[in-house]
């Protein structure tokens, strides 16, 4: 398993030795996970209409949107991430057809969890966006971008202790 | 019996010939697909957008393109011709002349260097419609299939002066070989296909349209302007000044429908509407300021969700529709404009207008090749230059097939049913022979990866032309994903689609012993199978690879940040390194299925798959609410434009019953079903006599519910005081002559609360086009004119909406005794009773004046719905609906005839109301699908699903309640326990039916479930690799 070990420190090893460089302009990271039926064909019409959009986004594809765990979410803001979006079908669209129903639900208490650390709960949002919605999907990402970057970068209230928790029942 | 051959041989390698051929090898049988030109993908590949999805075309074709080449049973003649045919049914000697290339098939790579070093330059490109130049020695265009080189003989310098020789000695494999001759290859086949598609020719009358001109093109033309890989890659450009067009004219119906001109063809080309305006739709995209008009006579949506598309344009595009007739155009020599002149219908007079650039959707007929060919079978063809639909019928009885444009003018999606309807005919004929010539898919011996094993990863960046390649620094990528741990092997390639990049990942993964491989192309929508097959045939397990979107969702939405969009790359190229490196291999499991079919809906579309299901020896159960079998085909009195009798139904449906493989469930509605594709539990229940119920399993489903004719609530006080005299159209048909009411003056109404914008929908009142209402009502005038002769007929329509040969030719011959007066808008007509008479006021179009007269009978075209329990016969399905109510297609071009759901089908009039021609060849296509699926009797399930950790599980069944598939399953099991053994209650996952939607795992408060492909860890690992690690961003501390 040494192999995974060394990946694993492949972020982190790095990050210690180097600083960020402070940058006079802000470029947000912001996670993006997608549904594989809609909001990821949604984010690829876009692309085949060529609406254009800000390029911080990083889009994570999974097969509906009901796979995405708070835990994900947490780890992401963790690991410094400015912004995280899930996008799943609209409501009733959902190719597993509760998949949707069930993030919405569970979705709200990771919002309040968030906002409970002390991270501007905005910083996380739910969308719906299907497959023929190019135009919304650029719309979305641009409004999300501007807002996280009226919010500046992330930072971490600490002795919020959540984090370790969490990182330590992922490890593996 | 005569030999029966266990081949069939494609003409024509459009999208419908390799529909054809590929259901055709997974029905078992070998197929010849021959191809007049150089490459396969006919007319499909050269456009750039399809409607009404606005998906690349290439990109949805190519795969296919890919499919056909990788298929060891088939085997491709391009570059040929048929010579002759000989035999009969069932066994033909086919002889096929193949023209020299000059190459060596085998070993050109397609590298190219043979291309650039041709001194013969500025030979005008037939695949770039004459706007792009190429050499002697050429490929017809990137993605090719055969993805090789060939010299144009009339062109070559050395094969006409026995000068140069250049390319021979630039070639390294040595492939160029001067000295091939035609070659005459003889074929036995068991049945013929005819897919020889269609061609945009430039008749005379272009000259009125000032066709010399540099800035006026055919639509075809214009799809190659518009397309990145294009002569102008993709900008929308005048070709004589290149500027900026600030205007584009789109004329439609140029040298169609016009019976007077000899040139011109005389039917409607069907597919022109919806081009121009997709057309229009994609030049908006590229620039919103340029102002679009299609100047037509009427707007021609025929086909599911087309007409809302009209509407898109003209509402949130703003493309302008111009009512009128463009007669000529003229170059404005002064400022370089085209100068229209054409009659405004709306106004009545003669208009003019000064556009930028013209498109002119000219007419589009059958190839020459395809005349020859019918002479070579001996069979004429009609005035319009098709065969005659009886004729169809006759060659079918001789086992060959015609199918796409060949048939007559029709789209993709019809193109693509037509293929597989007459793979499922094709079937049924030789179904005896079937699996006898066909090769079984070989695969190496995978190669054992396991979790310890040092990842060795190899990257392939792909430029997509210059659609990644324009925008994303590929070689910096290259240079950054390099250094990036576990990567052994990064390379660029041009297209990583195309065929020879397949052998190239193969050869990469034995060369440098991967086991792992990334692909940074396209979307995995589309592309993600062809790799992962690759992987399979490299000997890897095609799950140990990773698909990185760098093209829609970066280069082609951040055109303008280059030196973003290329860190995006390498961002988006990191995460999936993670992710790839900690994948698993996995297997799929075989399931055995059932050799049984589901028919819902005894319609003649149920009739029709039932019976070529039947005769292919599957089970069959057919299902009806209804206490007889036909549907609406046998209310009717008449049936309409197709070359069969209602006889031949009753025929049929006599034989059905008594085939003793099919089970005919009368007055029965499905009560429940579960299980999934190959293995199907059904429960059906008698709504009359609970003894009858019956529960049984099948392998596959088809639905084939159609629709009906609903009333809607205008002038539904007139409807209550003359029920006999205000009629749908439906009413009528049903109604025997001697019981239509008398009548001296009657009326049709069209598109009676239907194609309506969405600002008026309301109770019933549709915004789709009923797609059959304007040929019905042309028969129901025959009809009520067989009644009396001397009658006044009025029809009071919009647009008309037929493309279908036979309509049309009555469309014309009517017009002598009935009078079309267009109306705007249906709030503009009111209707009221004046001493037992309708009486009728309207705008009139034509006249541009209110009309007012009376009439006695009164026929309303009121939109088909989809009939009643669609809905619910969706939940108990699993499967979607559209927001009409009619069930919801795969996809809306390659798969219209599957749902998303694996083995159920959809065919007929729950799919969209349709002519009986298309429902039966719908029905076949259907039924050739489902074939597909239980021809071999087993099947390959998923291998994305849950899995559960037993030693974590506390069997406390959260997901059991949260599963939408009830795909987990509560087992007990005994554990030891010390002395003792104790039961204990688990959860696990039934592999097959499990869809892979991970709702489970996220519900599991333990963390014992996670998902194949999609874990936690895996996730995880992405998460972690996100922030930027761009060295630019960081300084050393
Ligand atoms: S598949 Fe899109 S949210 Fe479930």
């Amino acid at each position: 398993m040494q192999w995974i070990m060394k990946l694993f420190n492949l972020g982190g090893l790095i990050l210690l030795k180097i600083k960020k460089k402070v940058k006079s302009e802000f470029e947000p990271n912001i996670l993006v996970f997608c549904c594989n039926w809609c909001s990821y064909a949604g984010a690829d019409l876009a692309g085949v209409s060529r609406f254009q959009y800000p390029p911080n986004i990083r889009i994570i594809r999974v097969m509906c949107s009901s796979r995405v765990d708070p835990t994900f979410v947490l780890r992401a803001f963790n690991n410094g991430i400015d912004g995280v979006l899930i996008i799943g079908c609209h409501m009733g669209d959902c190719h597993y057809m509760k998949g949707f129903e069930y993030t919405q639900v569970r979705m709200v208490h990771l919002k309040n969890l968030i906002r409970y650390i002390g991270i501007e709960a905005d910083r996380f949002q739910l969308h719906s966006i299907s497959a023929s919605e190019g135009k919304q999907f650029s719309e979305l990402i641009k409004d999300f971008t501007k807002k996280i970057i009226e919010f500046g970068e992330l930072k971490i209230p600490k002795k919020s202790g959540i984090f370790e928790l969490e990182y330590n029942c992922t490890k593996k | 019996m005569p030999n029966l051959q266990s081949s069939v041989l494609v003409i024509g390698g459009g999208i419908s010939g390799i529909q054809a051929s590929l259901d055709l090898t997974k029905l078992g049988f070998k197929v010849y697909l021959v191809e007049i030109k150089p490459t396969i993908g006919g007319a499909m590949a050269q456009l750039d957008k399809i409607y009404p999805t606005l998906d690349c075309s290439l990109c949805i074709l190519a795969p296919k393109m890919v499919d056909i080449y990788r298929n060891p049973n088939i085997e491709l003649f391009t570059y040929s011709n048929v010579k002759n045919i000989r035999g009969s049914a069932g066994d033909y000697t086919i002889t096929i002349i193949r023209k020299p290339r000059y190459i060596k098939e085998d070993l050109c790579k397609g590298c190219g260097d043979c291309g650039e070093i041709c001194p013969v330059r500025g030979i005008p490109s037939e695949f770039d419609t004459h706007l792009k130049t190429r050499g002697a020695i050429y490929m017809p265009f990137p993605s090719s299939v055969p993805p090789i080189y060939l010299i144009e003989e009339s062109k070559c310098l050395y094969l006409n002066y026995r000068i140069c020789g250049l390319c021979a000695k630039a070639c390294k494999p040595e492939a160029i070989d001067f000295l091939q001759k035609p070659e005459e290859i003889d074929l036995k086949v068991g049945a013929i296909v005819i897919a020889t598609g269609y061609i945009q020719e430039m008749p005379d009358v272009y000259d009125s349209f000032a066709g010399s001109s540099p800035n006026v093109f055919s639509s075809m033309q214009f799809e190659r302007l518009l397309s990145a890989n294009g002569p102008t890659g993709g900008q929308i450009i005048r070709l004589d000044d290149k500027k900026h067009p600030h205007s584009i004219a789109f004329i439609q119906c140029v040298g169609s429908r016009d019976v007077h001109h000899p040139e011109c063809k005389k039917y409607c080309s069907a597919i022109c509407c919806m081009n121009s305006a997709k057309e229009a739709i994609v030049v908006k995209e590229h620039d919103p300021s340029i102002d679009c008009y299609i100047f037509n006579t009427e707007v021609r949506a025929k086909g599911k969700n087309f007409y809302e598309f009209i509407e898109k344009s003209k509402n949130e595009y703003n493309v302008k529709y111009v009512n009128g007739h463009v007669s000529y155009i003229k170059e404005n020599l002064d400022n370089g404009k085209l100068k229209l002149y054409y009659e405004d219908i709306d106004k009545g007079k003669v208009g003019t207008f000064e556009a930028d650039m013209a498109i002119l959707a000219s007419a589009l007929s059958p190839p020459p090749s395809y005349h020859e060919l019918l002479r070579k079978l001996n069979v004429g063809c009609n005035n319009l230059g098709y065969i005659h639909e009886t004729d169809i019928i006759l060659l079918e009885k001789k086992n060959i097939f015609v199918t796409g444009y060949s048939r007559k003018p029709n789209d993709i999606q019809m193109a693509v049913a037509e293929g597989s309807a007459c793979a499922a005919k094709i079937s049924e004929i030789l179904y005896h022979v079937r699996f006898q010539n066909i090769k079984k898919l070989k695969y190496p011996p995978e190669i054992p990866v396991k979790l310890e094993d040092e990842p060795r990863v190899g990257i392939l960046i792909c430029q997509c032309g210059i659609n990644i390649g324009g925008i994303v620094n590929v070689s910096e990528v290259v240079d950054y994903v390099s250094k990036l741990p576990y990567v052994v092997h990064v390379e660029e390639n041009m297209y990583s689609c195309s065929s020879d990049s397949q052998e190239r990942i193969k050869e990469l993964i034995i060369k440098y012993n991967l086991n792992r491989f990334i692909v940074a192309s396209c979307t995995p929508r589309t592309h993600e199978q062809l790799f992962k097959n690759t992987l399979r045939e490299a000997g890897l397990n095609p799950f140990l690879f990773e698909l990185v979107n760098i093209r829609n969702q970066d280069s082609w939405v951040h055109q303008n940040e280059p030196k973003k969009a290329t860190k995006k790359a390498c961002d988006l190229i990191r995460m999936y390194l993670a992710k790839v490196i900690n994948l698993k291999p996995l297997e799929t499991i075989k399931v055995k299925v059932e050799k049984s079919t589901l028919i819902i809906g005894g319609g003649i579309a149920g009739i029709t798959a039932a019976y070529n299901l039947a005769n292919q020896g599957f089970e069959i159960y057919l299902v009806d609410k209804k206490s007889f079998l036909g549907g609406v085909a046998l209310e009717f009195i008449d049936l309409y434009y197709i070359p069969i009798t209602k006889n031949e139904i009753l025929k049929e449906i006599k034989d059905l019953k008594n085939k003793s493989n099919v089970h005919i469930l009368l007055n029965s509605v499905i009560d429940d079903i579960q299980g999934y594709v190959g293995n199907y539990q059904v429960k059906v229940k008698n709504i009359h006599d609970n003894s009858k119920n019956k529960t049984f399993n099948v392998g596959t489903i088809i639905v084939a519910t159609g629709t009906k004719q609903i009333k809607t609530s205008r002038w539904v006080n007139l409807s209550e005081r003359y029920p006999k005299r205000l009629l749908t159209q439906t009413e009528l048909t049903e109604m025997k002559d001697a019981d239509v009411p008398e009548f001296k003056d009657a009326t049709i109404i069209l598109c009676v609360d239907q194609r309506r914008n969405e600002f008026n929908t309301g109770d019933n009142i549709k915004t789709y086009c009923s797609n059959i209402c304007c040929g019905v009502a042309l028969k129901n005038i025959e009809k009520l004119l067989n009644i009396n002769h001397n009658a006044h007929i009025h029809i009071l329509y919009r647009e008309f909406q037929f493309s279908d040969l036979n309509a049309e030719n009555l469309w014309r011959r009517l017009r002598k005794k009935v009078t079309y007066e267009r109306y705007r808008s249906i709030d503009d007509i009111k209707i009221c009773d004046e001493n037992d008479n309708f009486h009728i006021v309207y705008y009139n179009v034509g006249a541009q004046i209110n009309i007012e007269y009376n009439t006695d009978l009164l026929i309303l075209a009121t939109p088909k719905v989809p009939v009643d329990d669609t809905e619910q016969l969706a939940k108990l399905l699993k499967v979607s609906t559209n927001t009409n109510g009619f069930f919801l297609e795969a996809d809306a071009k390659l798969r219209p005839i599957d749902f998303a759901t694996e083995g159920i089908f959809l065919c007929g009039g729950a799919h969209w109301p349709k002519w009986i021609g298309e429902t039966i060849t719908q029905a076949y296509g259907a039924a050739g699908r489902a074939a597909i699926i239980m021809a071999k009797g087993e099947i390959e399930t998923e291998c994305i699903t849950s899995y559960i950790n037993e030693e974590k599980c506390i069997g406390c069944g959260k997901c059991i309640e949260i599963c939408p598939y009830n795909a987990i399953e509560l087992v007990e099991i005994y554990k030891e326990m010390g002395l003792y053994n104790i039961s204990v209650r688990k959860a696990r996952v039934i592999n097959a039916v499990c869809k892979g939607c991970g709702a489970c795992i996220v519900e599991c408060s333990v963390g014992a479930i996670d998902q194949n492909h999609f874990s936690k860890f895996q996730i995880n690992k992405m998460i972690d690799l996100l922030p930027s690690l761009d060295a630019m961003d960081y300084e050393i501390v």
